[in-house]
């Protein structure tokens, strides 16, 4: 998940605050919000009603349903396909469909409106009403507000120097209008898309400190810091005590008033995890089948023996059980599951990588220099990865920006050599640029005779041999760290493959420095961009310092870069960091897959959002 | 006897405080420590400052399992963070249903493995204790997944004759309310089990035949119904009886791969799920549960052993 918020402000008489707010329209006007891809040929007659079953993943768990999330309840599962379905966020992002952008007929407020040169922002709500008879008001989204500055650290998208700490006021100027002021002037774009994503107005049935307490009794609404936010830490902790037993979620009066199209009637973690229409939705479309069930299984076999036997409608093939196919064609050309399910791909927005540690004693000055990590990139074969270990159900990570499903952020340099990126698959040009820098293969491995010429910090008779971790657990993934081996040997480099568990590379592999700062390359990076922050932004990966920038990666035009896309509305701006980024390869990109779903024949109206947007609004059966 | 019990129950503490001891020691070797396995990669250096302080790791480790042990005390198992559950509300969700399904199959392999491997003893060499000893050894030698996997290929997806999964109620009453989805689990855990029970009855029982008492009742006249199963029967129970009670802890540790298999989340997938999360609170209290388990299947065992053989005394 990835977060970054940032409020950008349409100033009234300034052109460029205008054609900002132009652009986030442009941006939001492609979001093809009422047309799901997979149903628009469908000429069957619809029916109402039917309950539509999915398969989670099964290491999934839908464990939090409170939208203030602790960061150890952080996950796309929790907030796209749990509590988003119940609690709309103040602003959506995606569709039913492959969008990527904020989407305003299914946000609970208008566009936001930036003034003031970017230091205003006004938000209107559109009226929509809780299933409480209460509207869903300016008030509810100051209630969000109140509690998360009163508890910032227990929420998972805080980091210091950004929402609230980048507000300087906000106020509800009448029953639907929100007027926030920011301290400095924010990119439009990125604001929206990484500050204003964050926010989910709560109703006031909320603002209550024990089940039989009046609605708002609480008054985290009306709080400020004046009491250092006293009624709000008793609210939250009402409500975090509250969202920390899953045994009644779907029987709590607080969790049952909800503002979404759905609202939940059944809750167990490893069973099924039900809901219904909500008959008040304001919103649209209308949910059209009677019931939605999430169903827990316990591996991916089990799984696809209940789409073998017709258990589920929804569900997907693992990849073992696919097909080999080209990289030309994206579904298979025969259907494992015959007629009765219909296949679609489901692409995640993400990106994967190693992460060299540059602050490694030994080798950090080797990964600190750009042309080593483009040698290293050169090694990575992600065509024939993909081909040879999935089946040919991938596709390469060129840069920092996911290259699907296709949208406005990616970069030109991204799309080079038939979506390789600047750095394409060639061990021969990679031994060059060694070569060329003062290597010499001695012994089947590069080795720095150069000293000069390798690099500042790397000594003669340096070798270019080192280890990557990889988690296990997954055969693909060691088939991979294995091809990726033997490429790399090709060159001269000489990889040491370990695996793992997750759980271990992540322990270990931290920011660090000095003499135990000794693990090499971490082979389990990955993000995906889908909430709280839906523009791709670099700060908590490439930035010096940042959260997740474990191998140490520092370079003082990328921050700047990286800082010039929270300032500036223009996507030129977000287009240079992105090509840059792309040019200075930080991490080495590995091949990313998709998923490939199965859906009921029957059942029409689903499509896969790269966020996991789960909108079983848009489901029907056909008669 | 009382004596005896009172020295196990001595002995059991013993073993209980190692084992919890152990576990938690365990837990905090994890790279990182459990909070970082808990929050992620994308976790700060000061979010996992105040999560180590929230639940008391950055105290020290006596401190840390004397907290542990008072909760325990009022009957408090923690709580998982990973699942938002109490431990001892997933103990309730997950321990009946485990219990249901390895009782089950217990009781199935020993109706068949007791009975069979008698008369594999009594018929022994001839084409029945040939052909019973094959299936045992394919029994013992086939994982059990594998069992499941086939059989849910043969039977569910090929022929529909049973549903491919175990029963999905939550409740012991929907479970059993669905005989049918029990059958193919309760054959896969059975049949491994089916093979011990047949092999040490027939040992036994081959062994117990040739005793001097069983040569004096036939000197007596008793006939060779009354032989085996008056005489022999009950001293060639003695090792299953032992057998019996080290099984004990199965139903509360669970049966894994019959969980996955057949989708029926029970005590052994909640345990190994909390294994590869480092929930530590979860892992925590199954440890105690299966440590009392397997100290009272062994008491049992023992206490058994005692009634089969009255020359046994404590």
């Amino acid at each position: 998940m990835f977060r970054n918020m940032r409020r950008p402000r349409l100033a009234r008489a300034a052109a460029g605050g205008v054609a900002a707010l132009a652009l986030i329209a442009g941006i939001a006007a492609c979001s093809s919000a009422g047309a799901p891809p997979g149903s628009s040929s469908s000429s069957a007659a619809k029916s109402s009603g039917g309950t539509v079953t999915e398969a989670l993943l099964p290491d999934v768990s839908l464990n939090y349903i409170f939208p203030f999330v602790p960061l150890a309840d952080a996950s796309e599962y929790n907030t796209l396909g749990f509590q988003e379905m119940m609690y709309r966020p103040l602003y959506y992002f995606g569709n039913n469909g492959n969008s990527l952008n904020v989407n305003y007929p299914l946000s609970v407020a208008n566009a936001p409106v930036y003034s003031d040169g970017g230091k205003t922002i006004t938000i209107n709500m559109k009226g929509w009403k809780w299933n409480d008879g209460e509207s869903v008001d300016a008030q509810d989204v100051v209630f969000f507000l109140n509690l998360l500055e009163a508890e910032k650290s227990q929420y998972y998208g805080y980091a210091p120097g950004l929402m609230p700490d980048n507000i300087s006021s906000y106020k509800a100027t009448n029953a639907d209008t929100l007027v926030i002021d920011l301290k400095t002037a924010e990119s439009s774009i990125w604001y929206t898309y990484n500050q204003l994503a964050e926010i989910t107005p709560f109703p006031e049935a909320w603002d209550v400190t024990s089940l039989t307490a009046k609605a708002g009794s609480g008054g985290c609404a009306a709080d400020s810091a004046a009491d250092g936010w006293a009624k709000c830490k008793a609210v939250f902790g009402f409500l975090n005590k509250q969202a920390q037993d899953a045994s009644t979620f779907a029987t709590s009066p607080i969790w049952g008033t909800v503002d979404g199209p759905f609202k939940l009637t059944a809750y167990n973690p490893t069973g099924n995890i039900s809901f219904v229409p909500n008959k008040d939705y304001s919103g649209s479309p209308k949910p059209t089948i009677s019931e939605f069930t999430w169903k827990y299984y316990t591996s991916d076999s089990t799984e696809y023996t209940a789409l073998k036997t017709g258990q589920i409608d929804i569900g997907y093939i693992p990849s073992q059980d696919l097909p080999t196919k080209p990289l030309s064609q994206v579904l298979p050309s025969t259907n494992p599951l015959g007629s009765s399910y219909t296949l679609q791909p489901a692409y995640n927005d993400g990106i994967f990588y190693f992460q060299p540690n540059t602050n490694n004693p030994t080798l950090g000055p080797v990964f600190k220099q750009q042309y080593v990590r483009e040698a290293m990139q050169e090694v990575m074969d992600q065509d024939g990865i993909t081909t040879a270990v999935n089946r040919g159900y991938g596709y390469p990570t060129p840069g920092p920006v996911p290259p699907q499903p296709v949208s406005q952020w990616v970069p030109a340099i991204e799309k080079e050599n038939n979506g390789q990126g600047p750095y394409p698959f060639s061990i021969a040009n990679a031994k060059a640029l060694l070569t060329s820098h003062g290597w010499t293969e001695q012994g089947g491995v590069m080795t720095c005779t150069t000293p000069a010429k390798c690099g500042t910090g790397i000594a003669s008779g340096t070798k270019l041999a080192f280890q990557v971790q990889y988690p296990t657990g997954e055969a693909n993934v060691q088939q991979e760290m294995s091809v990726y081996k033997s490429d790399a040997a090709q060159a001269g480099m000489d990889v040491t493959i370990i695996g793992q568990s997750f759980d271990s590379i992540l322990g270990q592999d931290t920011q660090c420095s000095g003499a135990k700062c000794t693990w090499q390359v971490d082979g389990s990076g990955g993000w995906v961009f889908n909430g709280p922050g839906f523009e791709p932004t670099g700060e908590p990966l490439f930035q010096t310092g940042a959260g997740s920038n474990a191998g140490g990666y520092s370079n003082s035009h990328e921050d700047s870069l990286i800082a010039g896309t929270h300032s500036s509305s223009q996507l030129s701006v977000f287009d240079q960091y992105a090509t840059y980024t792309a040019q200075q390869v930080p991490f080495i990109w590995t091949p990313n897959t998709y998923v490939v779903q199965a859906v009921n024949s029957s059942l029409k109206g689903v499509a896969f959002s790269p966020f996991f947007d789960t909108l079983p609004e848009y489901f029907y059966f056909t008669k | 006897m009382v004596g005896f019990l009172i020295r196990r129950i001595g002995q059991s503490i013993i073993v209980l405080f190692f084992v919890t001891v152990f576990t938690l020691f365990l837990v905090h070797l994890f790279p990182g420590g459990p909070i970082r396995a808990l929050l992620g990669p994308k976790a700060t250096p000061q979010q996992i400052a105040y999560y180590n302080n929230l639940y008391g790791f950055n105290q020290p480790f006596y401190v840390q399992y004397l907290k542990w042990v008072g909760q325990l005390f009022q009957g408090n198992f923690g709580y998982s963070p990973k699942l938002n559950l109490t431990v001892a509300s997933e103990i309730g969700q997950y321990l009946p249903k485990t219990i249901v399904l390895v009782a089950l199959g217990l009781i199935v392999s020993l109706l068949f493995g007791i009975p069979l491997g008698i008369y594999q003893a009594v018929r022994r060499n001839s084409f029945g204790d040939y052909l019973l000893t094959g299936i045992s050894f394919l029994g013992y030698s086939t994982p059990t997944f594998f069992v499941g996997l086939i059989l849910v290929d043969w039977f569910a997806i090929d022929t529909h004759v049973f549903p491919a999964f175990a029963p999905q109620g939550t409740s012991v009453g929907s479970i059993l309310a669905d005989p049918r989805a029990l059958v193919l689990p309760v054959i896969s855990y059975a049949f491994v089990l089916y093979a011990l029970w047949s092999r040490y009855m027939r040992s036994s029982t081959m062994d117990n035949m040739v005793q001097d008492f069983v040569r004096t009742a036939r000197a007596k006249g008793a006939s060779e119904r009354r032989v085996v199963w008056v005489h022999v029967f009950r001293n060639s129970l003695i090792s299953i009886v032992t057998l019996l009670g080290l099984s004990l802890p199965t139903l509360v540790a669970g049966a894994i791969f019959i969980e996955v298999v057949f989708n029926y989340p029970g005590m052994g997938l909640a345990f190994y799920t909390a294994a590869l999360n480092v929930d530590y609170e979860t892992l925590l209290g199954f440890t105690v549960l299966a440590t009392v388990a397997t100290i009272l299947g062994n008491l049992v065992a023992d206490v058994g052993y005692a009634m089969l053989d009255p020359r046994v005394r404590y």
